[in-house]
């Protein structure tokens, strides 16, 4: 559904963001995005959502390409930014203009969100926190039913309870004909819901795999247990203790320690891609 | 172009900045009658007609500021996401800045200024007197209002193309286009006339020189005249609204 090749973006003639990235996601997934500070997770996120365009090579996103901003495209894109922008209207009339704009917009889901969040219905925007404005635009942005759900840091601004019930929220969100696509730093907020993960460092893509390879080839232990040294491809002393990422020859299920991961990433790319390579479908 | 979607875009617009556009609708209504009254009060001491004058000033003043905040969301970063990623075509979403820019302002425009200048007369001008008296089409001043629509294209193109201070950039290019433009086409007629004595002139229309102590005026036939101003009165705006178009389409954020 969404395909980018040899992407090539440039913020000016001497600083090059990306320089030939390629990637694929495909419907009916949650993909998460993670990636330090200045990794390329907003640019890659803007590129989708078309409001920045590729210096070179192709995006497109159900054969459409996004910097075009046709009608028919946006209309199956919603874009929630870390920092959105609401009118001062009351949530009626923020309803009554918007939703007409986006042709599967379901009234009574977003009802259904607003009373999950805890938001009035019959509130005023502009009288809202900056968190439930948030919620209130996730839940918009929920209810649009668009084909491609692109989220930038959603569980920012939000307090605890509000993250359960984002979480709670977008459990239900997937359909088969969708992509929603999360960036994050804050991977323990995200990681039931995410079904694929994409890290990226240096605006380079170091590991793009669905979650259910990556709990059959590695396996994470805290390790107060026996691990032979052989099968240790990362450690990392948490406040838990020492977490050990390790390879899974028994292919046992154990809890996806997204943050070890994303250290083990970052720390050895090549080790942990060749994990995966070694043991692609038909190798 | 959806129709349905420019429908969308202009009740959108018109709620979100209603109690704005209210203020400032009062706004230049007391400016008005301050301006009215003003000219009452030294109506001995202004040449010509004064009322056009200042039918002119509020025209050109008030149209370019609410012009220039119609597309103001580009210029912050959340407000322009919003807008950039709106379902809407860029020529739509033009299309309603247009429509709001030029018909709604000048509709409201006249409503306000016949309002406030028929309060004043009746107010302080004696029964019968001809003062106030607002002819429109009267020598020609109707084609101010084609003037104007070349003046919001370009503020309307400033406000897509620059990110910051995007008015008063448009306004200082614009006066420095007027200024290069009148000097420039002066010096140009001295030196295909080889008159070294112009006195005044407007391009691609008339000037003036002084010959044997007299003033003479030489106007374009009236051919050429004609084509001038389906030029800058119909083609400039239609191709500032194309540029205007294109920068929308390739806007980034």
């Amino acid at each position: 559904m969404i395909t980018i090749r040899n992407l090539i973006y440039r913020y000016n003639k001497h600083t090059v963001l990306f320089d030939g990235l390629n990637l694929e996601m495909q419907a009916g997934k949650i993909y998460g995005l993670l990636g330090k500070n200045g990794a390329g997770k907003s640019t890659l996120m803007k590129t989708v959502t078309g409001l920045l365009f590729p210096f070179k090579g192709t995006c497109k996103v159900n054969g459409l390409q996004p910097f075009k901003r046709e009608q028919g495209f946006l209309e199956q894109l919603f874009f929630i930014p870390e920092e959105c922008y609401l009118p001062s209207l009351s949530i009626n009339r923020f309803l009554a203009i918007y939703a007409p704009f986006y042709p599967s917009f379901s009234h009574s889901a977003y009802k259904e969100y607003l009373k999950e969040f805890n938001i009035p219905i019959d509130g005023n925007l502009h009288q809202l926190s900056f968190g439930q404005k948030k919620k209130a635009f996730i839940a918009f942005g929920l209810a649009a039913n668009t084909r491609l759900l692109v989220m930038d840091e959603p569980t920012n601004g939000l307090d605890i309870p509000s993250k359960v019930q984002f979480r709670n929220i977008m459990s239900r969100a997937s359909r088969p004909d969708k992509v929603i696509l999360l960036s994050t730093h804050q991977v323990r907020d995200l990681d039931d819901l995410i079904s694929s993960v994409i890290i990226m460092d240096d605006s380079r893509i170091l590991l793009h795999e669905e979650k259910d390879r990556i709990m059959e080839q590695l396996s994470f232990y805290n390790k107060q247990r026996h691990i032979p040294q052989d099968d240790i491809l990362y450690e990392e002393q948490t406040p838990n203790g020492l977490v050990a990422m390790c390879r899974n020859p028994q292919h046992t299920e154990t809890y996806i320690d997204l943050e070890i991961l994303f250290n083990a990433t970052l720390s050895n790319p090549v080790l942990i891609n060749s994990i995966f390579n070694q043991t692609k479908p038909g190798k | 172009m959806s129709f349905t979607h420019f429908i969308l875009l202009f009740k959108r617009q018109w709620f979100e900045n209603r109690k704005a556009w209210l203020v400032g609708s009062a706004a230049i209504a007391a400016i008005l009658a301050f301006l009215f009254l003003l000219a009452w009060q030294w109506q001995t001491s202004f040449n010509g007609d004064t009322t056009r004058g200042i039918f002119l000033i509020l025209l050109f003043c008030g149209g370019g500021v609410f012009m220039s905040a119609i597309l103001n969301d580009l210029g912050n970063k959340q407000k322009g996401t919003w807008f950039l990623v709106l379902p809407a075509s860029a020529a739509v979403k033009l299309g309603m800045a247009l429509v709001y820019g030029i018909v709604v302002y000048l509709a409201a425009y006249f409503v306000l200024f016949y309002s406030v200048k028929e309060a004043v007369v009746t107010v302080v001008a004696p029964a019968g007197s001809s003062w106030g008296n607002f002819d429109l089409f009267k020598n020609g001043f109707y084609q101010f209002l084609f003037t104007f629509v070349g003046f919001q294209s370009i503020i309307l193109l400033g406000s897509v193309y620059f990110n910051k201070s995007r008015f008063l950039k448009t306004l200082l290019i614009i006066i420095i286009g007027l200024f290069v433009s009148f000097n420039g086409n002066s010096l140009l007629l001295k030196l295909i006339t080889g008159e070294s004595h112009i006195d005044s002139n407007i391009p691609l229309d008339s000037f003036q020189f002084t010959y044997q102590g007299e003033n003479m005026y030489v106007y374009l036939p009236d051919s050429a005249g004609l084509a001038t101003s389906i030029l800058l009165w119909v083609i400039v705006p239609v191709c500032l609204w194309l540029i205007t178009w294109y920068r929308l389409k390739e806007k980034e954020l």
